[in-house]
């Protein structure tokens, strides 16, 4: 069931009603309980066999919650470490063992039968279930805040639940964080008109950027992708940058429709994107891109990591980012063009670091034309050439073709004109969607209007319904949201 | 909330509006679902001939070539479910009907439903030839969830009957030679076209098989010649196709004509049409349908007051 389809309309018109309805003042639990088995019917629509592993995986970690938090008041720190190292090892374990079991066994067998050790494998016939990736790290992350003294266990299964399970963002994130979300899960909340409003700004924002624009260029990179070897290097390289924006436009529009869904039901989810395209160098890309999991990992791994190879200065410092930009492309599959992306963006860093200017977050400003200055125009589009590069990598089936596609860039037929059929609407939604996210990068999304737009109605409906009718209109061949796979 | 639940009223009123009017639009615009629903309404009763089937019959087989009353019936991607449905509705003012042609090909059987391959024309079927599948399904009674199809329907209501791919006995008329596309028989098209058309898997096989079964027994009873055809296709396109599947296609055509009576008639892979007859490996032109509907005469010996000999 997809956010942006008549099933989940249908469905989340009957969840609202019901999650709004008087009787659910008067008892607090009611909403939570709506939302727990309501969500686990969302997760279970997409796949039935998979809720026991959510459920079983849940009520796994909210008893190690409350054990953790019994060993911590009996001041049993080794315990309490041990306890809290048991729950990593079980998430981790989870995600290893769906995601990459096959995949280790078979490199390994690989490995091994290329030094003349011959080695079969049979590979085992298991089943990725939908939004592992992201559930597990909620759980990891929910073990760690207790150890860390940052939150407290949840006293409810059905909060914890519902917190794990929430089904806008159980199946591509964001990924919150308890320390966020589980106080709002505290009392009743009551209908906030502005929130709700925003909320379907946001949603409508993020079908428009994944329908009419990512959907618009999947059919073009999709097919490129398949006759990589027989395309000129001019349309290898406008496919590799239409890949980037294709990439956004899905990712962010997945999120924006799920943080939407999110405020209708009163909860503040953490934002995922802060206008990547806008990013000087990597590392300012890396705060702007899928945020809920770069903070994530930066907080349990890079900050570990960068406090152990302290002593080794700046090599620490390189080693710590490499290493988390690894975790960060091996997140994504099982597959060895995710750890070589994330090794490529973590060599990217280095000159970041050894010029001191990694850490740095310093704020965009127009020139007195409204646009970016010239110097912070240019590092744009130098991240967004090396971001489009890595990408190459993380879309590549395996190494080979991705080595193959970048060689297939530079060739003499590079100075060629690309032969892509991008439709000259499809041109102007990303020209627009640059331009709005440039004038709007103050705020969180592009339809929190400002100016004349927040005084006069007539044109913040007519924005609106020009949106619908570009949707209607427009709207490329549906295709399952990229994290999905993930 | 209520306040913002009147807001959201408000807001959609005009999409509502306009999607009604749009919906009016699609619905006023010609198209060829139009017309066939027209031509047995109009003339079922003095039909002898009628062709069924997807768009190998739409575009492979003119009614004005053949001696005897014909209409093409046939619709682009139209399953035997839907052929049957065709056939079925106006069986009761058939009067004069002897012949029913239908094409099967190499994707024919595997071929998946119609709901699941283009649900909007369901709905065409629904709304244009009063289908009764899926009477009360939202889904297939209206244009406006379909916005490529809406889209089409709204620019043919502005076009008129220039924008209608048919004529008037039903013939599929714009497969012209002049329209072709450049290296339409190039390896690459070739392969593109055999991927469309071969099966993953054959889980739609005896359903379809099921619906021709019943086409071949409505004319059965009713002492109606059946006739199946298989169309003239590019030769690369013949290499290509999968042989298992081809081998399955002629099992299915052997039972049918077997149990029924059936007449087949195989021009796959007929040395008689060349370049000019395809308008791509599987689809004839003007010229090539002229060619075909002649020699499918002749063989059949369709002429007036004749019955076509097995």
């Amino acid at each position: 069931m997809v956010v942006n389809s008549l099933n989940f309309l249908l469905f989340f018109i009957v969840v609202f009603i019901v999650y709004y309805l008087p009787f659910s003042r008067k008892n607090p639990r009611f909403q939570n309980t709506w939302l727990f088995l309501t969500s686990y019917f969302f997760y279970g629509f997409a796949d039935w066999k998979m809720i026991p592993i959510l459920l079983g995986a849940t009520a796994v970690f909210y008893g190690i919650g409350w054990w953790l938090k019994k060993e911590m008041n009996q001041q049993n720190k080794a315990a309490a470490s041990r306890i809290t190292s048991l729950g990593v090892v079980i998430g981790v374990g989870v995600l290893l063992y769906f995601k990459y079991l096959n995949f280790f066994a078979d490199s390994f067998a690989d490995l091994l039968n290329a030094i003349g050790l011959n080695v079969s494998w049979t590979t085992l016939n298991i089943v990725l279930p939908i939004g592992v990736s992201f559930f597990t790290f909620k759980l990891i992350s929910y073990v760690i805040e207790i150890h860390r003294e940052h939150i407290e266990p949840c006293k409810n299964f059905i909060d914890f639940g519902t917190y794990i399970a929430f089904f806008p963002t159980i199946l591509s994130g964001p990924i919150d964080r308890p320390n966020s979300f589980l106080p709002q899960l505290g009392g009743v909340r009551f209908f906030n008109y502005t929130l709700a409003v925003d909320g379907c700004r946001q949603i409508l924002w993020g079908m428009f950027t994944k329908m009419c624009i990512a959907d618009n260029i999947a059919s073009i990179t999709d097919t490129v992708w398949d006759t990589y070897s027989e395309q000129t290097g001019s349309t290898l390289l406008v496919v590799a940058l239409l890949y980037y924006i294709q990439m956004y436009a899905d990712f962010d529009g997945y999120s924006n429709m799920a943080i939407g869904v999110g405020k209708i039901f009163g909860f503040n989810i953490t934002r995922n994107f802060n206008h990547p395209f806008l990013a000087r160098n990597t590392a300012e890309y890396w705060r702007r891109w899928h945020m809920s999991l770069t903070s994530w990992i930066t907080d349990y791994i890079f900050m570990p990591l960068n406090i152990a190879f302290r002593e080794k200065g700046k090599l620490g410092i390189i080693l710590a980012c490499t290493i988390n930009l690894i975790v960060i492309g091996l997140w994504h599959g099982a597959n060895w063009t995710y750890g070589v992306f994330g090794l490529y963006h973590g060599l990217l860093f280095i000159p970041l670091v050894l010029l001191g200017s990694f850490g740095k977050n310093k704020k965009l400003k127009a020139n007195s034309y409204g646009l970016p200055k010239l110097g912070d125009f240019v590092k744009m589009m130098g991240t967004f050439c090396l971001v489009s590069l890595g990408l190459v990598i993380f879309r590549a089936s395996n190494i080979v073709d991705a080595f193959k596609y970048l060689l297939g860039i530079v060739s003499a037929s590079t100075l060629s004109v690309p032969i892509i059929s991008l439709g000259n609407t499809t041109l102007v939604f990303i020209l627009l969607m640059i331009v709005v996210e440039w004038y709007q990068r103050e705020k969180e999304h592009p339809l929190q209007f400002s100016g004349l737009f927040s005084k006069y109605r007539l044109l913040r409906w007519s924005v609106m319904y020009l949106l619908i009718a570009a949707i209607y209109l427009f709207q490329g061949n549906q295709s399952n949201f990229i994290y999905f796979n993930f | 909330m209520l306040y913002f639940v009147r807001k959201a009223l408000l807001f959609a009123l005009p999409l509502i509006i306009m999607a009604m009017v749009f919906e009016c639009v699609a619905r006023l615009a010609p198209n060829e679902y139009k017309i066939k629903e027209n031509l047995l309404k109009n003339h079922a009763s003095e039909a002898e001939l009628l062709i069924i089937g997807a768009s190998h019959a739409l575009y492979g087989i003119r009614p004005d070539m053949i001696d005897v009353k014909s209409y093409n019936l046939a619709n682009v991607s139209e399953t035997y479910d839907y052929s049957y449905f065709m056939l079925l509705h106006h069986a009761n003012d058939y009067k004069k009907l002897k012949y029913v042609i239908t094409t099967v090909g190499y994707y024919t059987f595997p071929y998946e439903k119609l709901e699941t391959e283009a649900p909007f024309l369901c709905t065409a079927y629904r709304l244009y030839n009063d289908c009764y599948y899926h009477r009360n399904n939202p889904l297939y009674n209206f244009e406006i969830i379909y916005p490529e199809q809406c889209n089409q329907r709204i620019k043919a209501f502005f076009c008129g009957f220039e924008s209608l791919k048919c004529d008037s006995l039903g013939w599929g008329n714009n497969y012209q030679l002049s329209r072709r596309p450049q290296n339409f028989c190039d390896i690459k098209n070739t392969m593109k076209w055999v991927k469309k058309h071969t099966a993953f898997n054959y889980e739609n096989e005896r359903y379809n098989y099921d619906c021709l079964c019943k086409i071949a027994k409505f004319c059965k009873d009713r002492k109606i010649k059946f006739i199946l055809v298989s169309t003239p296709v590019w030769h690369t396109y013949a290499e290509k196709c999968n042989k298992d599947q081809m081998e399955r296609m002629e099992h299915y055509i052997n039972k049918v004509c077997k149990e029924y009576g059936a007449t087949y008639r195989d021009y796959h892979n007929d040395p008689r049409f060349e370049d000019e007859d395809f308008f791509d490996v599987c689809h004839l032109t003007d010229n090539g349908a002229e060619k075909f509907t002649k020699i499918l005469v002749n063989d059949l010996k369709l002429y007036n007051s004749s019955f076509a000999s097995s």
